[in-house]
């Protein structure tokens, strides 16, 4: 029968695991904002030779399963790169460092595509103007196309933050414990799954519940840039 | 690493991919649906409605599938046998696979489409209706080809990413692609198993680069309906 | 906070009620005896545990303690059995959820899990477990004691393994020669990569079943020169079919069919279809 007091012990357990959830989270979505933003311009001004590449990355990543890409970084990375150089020992390397690898380029790939429907959706028109007022190109999009386009990106923004929060829960497939992992770590000792999938549940709602407050924040505050296209 | 197994594997896995695509299919339709509805509730003056339709998409962002899918798989059919007294087919796995899915994408689907219905000017709206358009036809025919185009890459990135998020029914013993890569690999102990993944990787890559292309194409069309 | 709350407590409900109204049992079905109509005892089974529960290239559940099963079923005249095959996770979750009777796939004991399930008096198989070593090290690391002894490190393994156990007990049995127990999941790594780490130096030891080690030389596995000597197992792990709370009656009748099949070498003749070597042996030595 569901037991309480083991549900409790399995908060307990799995919450030991949220920093490693979501510091590769953050580490992702940071890295993809970067990222993410150069692979945007580069796929909507078709800078030469880099707009099929940018295309076929994001393709490749945001295509292939995530579990596929995890085996292949975990276990054949480090055997290609020690085989080509003998002195680096990546086997020793922590596991995290890997999840970083696949969840930032997965969180690049979707990045690229949000940024690249948002900025686009800000009307050329508005370039021109600014340009015609004697902004700089760099000026423009700081100050106007950005900001327009940040807010129509938010929603799907909030969507790639959590679903990269929920993709971490594929840690344990390279030994990383995050939530997901010590959950079931725990549960499998007493086989009591039910317990263990619902202290998973409370956790990640709780957490998506503060990242979707943030994002709906950022949304409120950000609402003013909106006005300028209606006017 | 050799290529002659990985086109056997290739092979292999092949036939499974319709398993994906049913899933994917299927979801896609009704999530599409069921997403209108919801973005409809979340842009609807009924403050209950609204609350109602952004409580259910927090609670789904929320929730990992696979618990999703195991209250649906476990929970749904001794629920309705015990409240309506109706016996769910348990042979039929791909419809508790479509449920969950479809449960968790709709939710997605409407914030996209809340997205891009905003991302239109709302002027254009006033400039319809003043012009003696209706309602209606104003949504048809100015407001929703240029949504479609805020939306359509976002959609492509959906039916790929529920073509690998099929992979889920195999928790429950569905076995589309992914499923099948880890039975083979469980029965062989891990021999072949880069083989395996990278055939299925090029199985997923070319079906990725298979929608944008359609996307792409789409996009140019609907491209004529923006502004300049 | 509120909402969260009341979300979850809405979702534990759905799972509570499905538990509670659950009536997949042949206690509350007493009426199909009445018409002398078989009841059915709708299990789940591994679909994944190579050798003892799993679907084949063919798309087939077998093993060996689907065919147990099997043997079983003919004995009870008054059930049929129905097997579902899902996930490990699936199949525990869906077994406390009460919505299977029994699940299949060597499950093995523990007194925590003997307080959430029922065990049955007797096992349906048994493993013995070596230690995955070095061709240089095969006769030296033999026990797990052995392994601390030389500050080795142990292969990461995934909680649901049977040999995960066995590393816990040890760990309870010698707290003060624990060894180091990584987690990782069931499906991720193989034989293949196991052995790979393990000549490579990356790791030093790997808890390994002699059934699953031989089953996995029959498939050509490459072993990197690694290799268990199969003469000096360390321990021997017994595997259970697991039942639901509240099945006992039921589980008095399988372990009453089971124990006759013990005794007429039905499932000696299974045990070494699969295995190469009697289980009956094994289970008194």
């Amino acid at each position: 029968m569901f037991s309480f007091s083991f549900l409790l012990a399995c908060l307990a357990e799995a919450a030991r695991g949220i920093p490693y959830t979501l510091l590769i989270t953050v580490v992702s979505i940071s890295v993809a904002l970067v990222v993410g933003c150069g692979f945007a311009l580069i796929r909507i001004h078709k800078i030469p030779a880099l707009n099929p590449l940018v295309i076929l990355f994001v393709s490749l990543i945001r295509g292939t399963p995530v579990i596929a890409q995890l085996f292949l970084v975990f276990f054949c990375l480090p055997m290609m790169v020690m085989a080509t150089f003998p002195d680096v020992n990546l086997y020793s390397v922590n596991p995290l460092f890997f999840a970083f690898i696949v969840f930032s380029l997965n969180a690049t790939s979707s990045m690229t595509e949000i940024l690249r429907s948002a900025l686009s959706s800000v009307e050329k028109g508005q370039m021109e103007a600014s340009q015609s007022i004697g902004m700089t190109n760099f000026q423009a999009y700081r100050r106007i196309i950005v900001p327009q386009a940040a807010v129509t990106a938010l929603p799907a923004l909030c969507n790639l933050t959590t679903g990269i929060l929920k993709m971490t829960s594929l840690g344990m497939q390279i030994s990383v414990l995050e939530i997901t992992g010590r959950a079931k770590t725990l549960a499998s000792e007493s086989y009591r799954y039910l317990e263990g999938f619902v202290a998973c549940l409370i956790i990640y709602l709780i957490l998506n519940f503060v990242i979707e407050k943030f994002f709906r924040f950022a949304e409120i505050r950000m609402k003013h840039y909106k006005a300028l296209t209606i006017e | 690493m050799s290529i002659e197994k990985t086109l056997y594997y290739l092979g292999l896995l092949l036939p499974n991919i319709l398993i994906s695509l049913k899933i994917m299919g299927y979801t896609f339709l009704f999530g599409i649906f069921f997403g209108a509805v919801l973005a409809a509730g979340k842009l609807s003056r009924h403050k209950i409605l609204r609350q109602l339709a952004y409580r259910y998409t927090s609670l789904m962002r929320g929730v990992p599938t696979i618990i999703l899918l195991f209250i649906v798989y476990y929970g749904l059919p001794a629920l309705l046998r015990a409240v309506v007294g109706i016996e769910l087919d348990a042979q039929n796995k791909l419809l508790y696979i479509i449920v969950t899915l479809v449960l968790f994408s709709s939710s997605q689907i409407s914030e996209l489409i809340r997205a891009a219905y905003e991302a239109v000017p709302k002027g254009q709206m006033e400039a319809a209706l003043s012009i003696g358009e209706t309602q209606l036809t104003a949504i048809r025919r100015i407001i929703l080809p240029q949504a479609a185009l805020v939306i359509l890459p976002n959609l492509a990135d959906m039916i790929v990413s529920l073509m690998k998020e099929a992979a889920l029914a195999f928790v429950i013993g569905v076995v589309d692609i992914l499923g099948r890569i880890n039975l083979l690999k469980l029965n062989a102990y891990g021999k072949n198993v880069v083989e395996m993944y990278i055939a299925g990787t090029l199985i997923f890559w070319c079906f990725s680069l298979l929608t944008q292309l359609v996307c792409s194409l789409l996009e140019r069309r609907l491209s004529r309906h923006k502004l300049a | 906070m509120k909402k969260i709350i009341s979300a979850a407590a809405l979702l534990a409900t759905v799972l509570l009620t499905a538990t509670a109204c659950a009536n997949s049992g042949p206690d509350s079905s007493s009426q199909g005896q009445e018409t002398n109509e078989p009841t059915v005892i709708r299990f789940g089974a591994r679909q994944d545990y190579n050798g003892i529960s799993y679907i084949d290239d063919s798309g087939n559940l077998t093993g060996y303690d689907i065919e147990v099963m099997k043997a079983i079923d003919e004995k009870l005249e008054n059930y049929v059995f129905e097997y579902d095959a899902v996930g490990q996770e699936a199949l525990l979750t869906g077994l406390e959820a009460k919505q299977y009777v029994g699940a299949i796939g060597g499950f093995f004991w523990s007194e925590k899990r003997a307080e959430a399930y029922l065990f049955p008096q007797n096992n349906i198989g048994a493993s013995l477990a070596c230690l995955q070593v070095r061709q240089e090290d095969i006769g030296k690391l033999v026990t797990l004691e052995d392994l601390y002894e030389r500050g080795g490190k142990l292969v990461p393994i995934s909680p649901i393994s049977g040999t995960y156990g066995v590393v816990v007990d040890y760990n309870t049995a010698n707290p003060d020669k624990q060894i180091e127990l990584g987690t990782i999941e069931w499906n991720s790594v193989g034989t293949e990569q196991i052995s790979q780490w393990i000549h490579d130096g990356v790791y030093d030891a790997n808890v390994s079943l002699v059934n699953g080690w031989d089953l996995a030389q029959e498939q050509g596995v490459n072993t990197f020169d690694t290799g268990i000597d199969r003469d000096q197992p360390f321990t021997y792990i017994k595997s259970y079919t697991l039942f639901a709370k509240g099945q006992e009656a039921f589980v008095k009748e399988y372990d009453s069919a089971l124990k006759a099949l013990l005794d007429d070498g039905t499932i000696s003749e299974i045990y070494k279809r699969y295995n190469g070597f009697d289980f009956l042996t094994l289970q008194q030595s």
